[in-house]
């Protein structure tokens, strides 16, 4: 008969140094790969390939002025910041209406779809949210894609997302992250954790029930996607749809425009506030009286201490807001009225 | 109903009754899977309300009173006793005061300068962490949060105990940490903070997350904290005259060489041929990590290290003493040929690279921290001195070999030196 305490010692002696995790973690885990297979299987007949005709335009060198803009130093190969070429993914999200990335889509050239059945469809640029960064494709055959089903979740950060895309070969792939931060890039996008690349970006981002809560966009050459910075954009679904009508008919939403105060810095200046070093000519600073070598010192209730915040402080604020600006010049403060105007860039364009 | 009808009907019973079960399972499985996001999602709600943005970095608020933790190379830019205009989440400006800083362990203690209560994260135990044990980052990476909100990333611990320089007992994370995160909490799923990050592993001027990043560890910047409140700068402790064999010992510990008379070592009774087995309650296995251990004291602290001495274990009491300004720049110096790296002296001879700069000549040709320059173009290198030496007299354009080793390996790297702007 065998020795029961024998038995006991040699299997303690051949026990892992490592303790055993617990069953119910175990179980977690292997639940979350089944939500996570479910979830992709249900979603996958919305998202598709798109295969797109790049113009030389689309995969331009960058220039000397992007590269200081970016830091950068020597040799950094172009792809990290231009669209490359290669298939991207988009999403059904109505009758034959697919959207994606904006920046998917640079370019004039052709475009066409591929569905998960392999089915290719042509389809044209329509509409896009300059906002967003979304962009609409319209496929002619308005039965042949299924939408995909909209969440009924809040965004919310450390929510679990899923970001559902098509590689080169029309096969699925998936990332897994979660809902990172609200309100960027003025309030139009969410960041999330999902590594995203070139051929991701435009994917389904996907509550853990495979249900739509917004689509991977790109918004900013730092979050790089041919290293994945961890740091994504996303634009909700319910931010896309209340334009989707008219981006449908070929509209582009633009991008609210951003508000302008219209002074430059004193760089030579370290003491109390932010000495003004010029007064551009129309903007609203002009307009008031305010003059080079004035310090300002309170914007809008909030006392500045660098030019970075007070941008910071404009930037909160829409275009034709009134705010006080309190101002030192020489031993005097003065307290102006001004009305923000409109960034001169953002003029351009609307 | 027949027999014949209701056999026919079985199958459809029978797929129906499989899918019913299939979809009972995943509700159950999505039920779990959500029970768990939910229990992230208040945790990052609560830690959120205790971060800050900072310079181009982020901190974290550590004690009710206001007290703020972050990297030095985020604050210290400015001497102790300045202030940092920090942003709460909501966009809330508010002024904080620097009260100490450690250069060498990059870490900075600021205090808000409007009492309290502030929400705040209590400090975690950084020593019992487990490698893949799930972590959360909060910070601002690229500067895209102008609100003050955090951006949260989770991941795994990686590594624990690297040393890397002046991060000497590192917390390795794969947990997406980008430029901008520098100075913000990692945190672990009960809330409690494990470490502050402050590095990430780029080379050839990518600087965006490879899936290693560094984190100064808790109990490391809890034997600073009293001496941050006393104000000031903070020097690291170092066993200064303790000469220690550079083979590991076989994993057994670290083999002392030498001891210089005079020394605190030798006052604290080491001799040569000593085992080094533990060093302030912590295992000893190899010179590296002795050195990593004395590196999370601050100088004039004492600890208690235990040696294997003819077949006995010995405790000796080691006041670490100051390192002096041992760490060096070889940007401050030279005909303008610029190589970007910090050094300091390792006990075994050459110049170990402490920190590279990002774009730098040093980092194109992929030098990396903890590297140890033992020579340049075939001549040896002894020490910091003699390498800066050696640079001075060399020209931007100019290629050179470094003989390098690096965690026992040896290798050969072409640096091209660069211009210093």
């Amino acid at each position: 008969m065998r020795n029961p305490t024998l038995l006991l010692l040699l299997s303690l002696a051949s026990a892992p140094a490592w303790a055993a995790p617990a069953e119910d973690d175990v179980k977690t885990l292997e639940a979350m790969d089944r939500v996570q297979a479910a979830a992709a299987e249900k979603a996958a007949a919305s998202v598709v390939m798109i295969k797109v005709e790049r113009s030389p335009a689309a995969k331009r060198e960058l220039s000397q002025t992007d590269r200081l803009r970016l830091g950068l130093r020597g040799y950094v190969p172009n792809g990290y910041y231009a669209r490359p070429d290669g298939p991207v993914t988009g999403v059904v999200i109505a009758p034959g209406l697919v959207a994606t990335s904006e920046w998917n889509l640079a370019g004039e050239g052709a475009v066409e779809v591929t569905d998960h059945l392999g089915r290719t469809f042509g389809a044209e640029r329509v509409g896009r949210d300059e906002a967003l960064r979304v962009a609409l494709l319209r496929v002619a055959d308005e039965g042949a894609l299924k939408p995909l089903e909209a969440s009924s979740q809040t965004v919310r950060p450390g929510r679990s997302l899923l970001l559902l895309a098509r590689n080169e070969l029309g096969a699925l792939t998936l990332t897994r992250g979660i809902v990172s931060g609200l309100s960027r890039e003025r309030g139009a996008a969410f960041t999330h954790s999902c590594r995203t690349s070139y051929g991701n970006v435009g994917g389904a981002l996907l509550d853990l029930e495979g249900n739509l809560l917004g689509i991977a966009v790109r918004h900013d050459d730092r979050a790089r996607q041919g290293q994945s910075s961890g740091v994504g954009f996303g634009a909700r679904l319910a931010r896309i749809i209340p334009n989707l009508e008219l981006m449908a008919k070929g509209e582009v939403i633009p991008a609210p425009p951003r508000a302008f105060l219209g002074i430059g810095l004193d760089q030579r200046y370290s003491g109390e506030g932010v000495r003004v070093g010029r007064v551009i000519e129309g903007t609203a600073a002009q307009k008031v009286g305010i003059r080079p070598g004035d310090v300002i010192l309170v914007f809008n209730s909030v006392k500045i201490e660098h030019f970075n915040q007070l941008v910071e402080e404009i930037l909160k604020l829409a275009v034709g807001t009134e705010i006080i600006v309190t101002v030192k010049r020489g031993d005097e403060e003065i307290d102006y009225t001004v009305q923000l105007g409109v960034r001169p860039e953002d003029q351009k364009k609307n | 109903m027949n027999l014949r009808s209701t056999l026919s009907l079985l199958p459809a019973l029978l797929l129906t009754a499989g899918l019913a079960s299939a979809n009972e399972e995943l509700e159950a499985d999505l039920a779990t899977i959500r029970a768990r996001d939910e229990a992230r999602i208040a945790v990052i709600d609560k830690v959120s309300k205790a971060f800050v943005a900072i310079g181009g970095g982020s901190g974290i608020i550590v004690s009710p009173d206001g007290e703020i933790l972050t990297n030095h190379h985020v604050a210290g830019s400015r001497p102790p006793g300045s202030t940092w205009t920090v942003v709460r989440p909501g966009g809330k400006f508010q002024t904080a005061k620097i009260l100490g800083t450690d250069p060498r362990g990059d870490i900075t203690l600021l205090k808000m300068v409007k009492p309290g209560p502030y929400p705040y994260v209590e400090f975690g135990d950084s020593d019992a962490i487990e490698i893949g044990q799930a972590v959360i980052a909060l910070g601002n990476p690229f500067g895209f949060s102008k609100d003050g909100t955090p951006n949260v990333t989770t991941g795994l611990i990686s590594a624990i105990h690297r040393y890397q320089g002046g991060y000497s007992d590192a917390i390795q994370t794969d947990t997406a940490i980008n430029p901008g995160n520098s100075g913000g909490p990692l945190i672990d799923f009960k809330g409690r903070l494990l470490g502050i990050n402050g590095r990430i592993a780029v080379r050839f001027g990518t600087r965006a997350n490879t899936g290693i990043g560094y984190a100064i560890p808790t109990n490391q910047i809890r034997a600073f904290l009293p001496h941050f409140r006393r104000g000031g700068v903070v020097q690291h402790g170092q066993a200064n005259g303790l000469r220690l064999a550079e083979t590991d010992a076989g994993g057994q510990g670290a083999r002392v060489r030498s001891v210089r008379r005079g020394t605190e070592p030798s006052e604290a009774g080491f001799r040569p041929g000593d085992l080094i087995v533990e060093a302030g309650g912590r295992p000893v296995h190899n010179p590296r990590r002795f050195l990593g251990i004395v590196g999370t004291y601050p100088a004039g602290d004492s600890i208690d290290v235990i040696v294997m001495r003819d077949g006995e274990r010995v405790t000796l009491r080691l006041q670490l003493g100051d390192r002096g300004g041992d760490s060096d720049s070889d940007a401050e110096q030279g005909n303008g040929a610029y190589l970007g790296v910090r050094l300091s002296s390792p006990e075994g001879g050459g110049a170990e690279i402490e920190e590279v700069v990002a774009g730098s000549p040093a980092a194109k040709a992929g030098l990396q921290t903890g590297d140890v320059i033992k020579s340049v173009d075939g001549k040896a290198i002894k020490d910091v001195p003699a390498l800066i030496a050696l640079l001075r007299t060399c020209r931007p354009g100019q290629t050179l070999t470094f003989g390098i080793e690096h965690n026992d390996e040896v290798d050969e790297v072409k640096v091209t030196l660069g211009t210093r702007e």
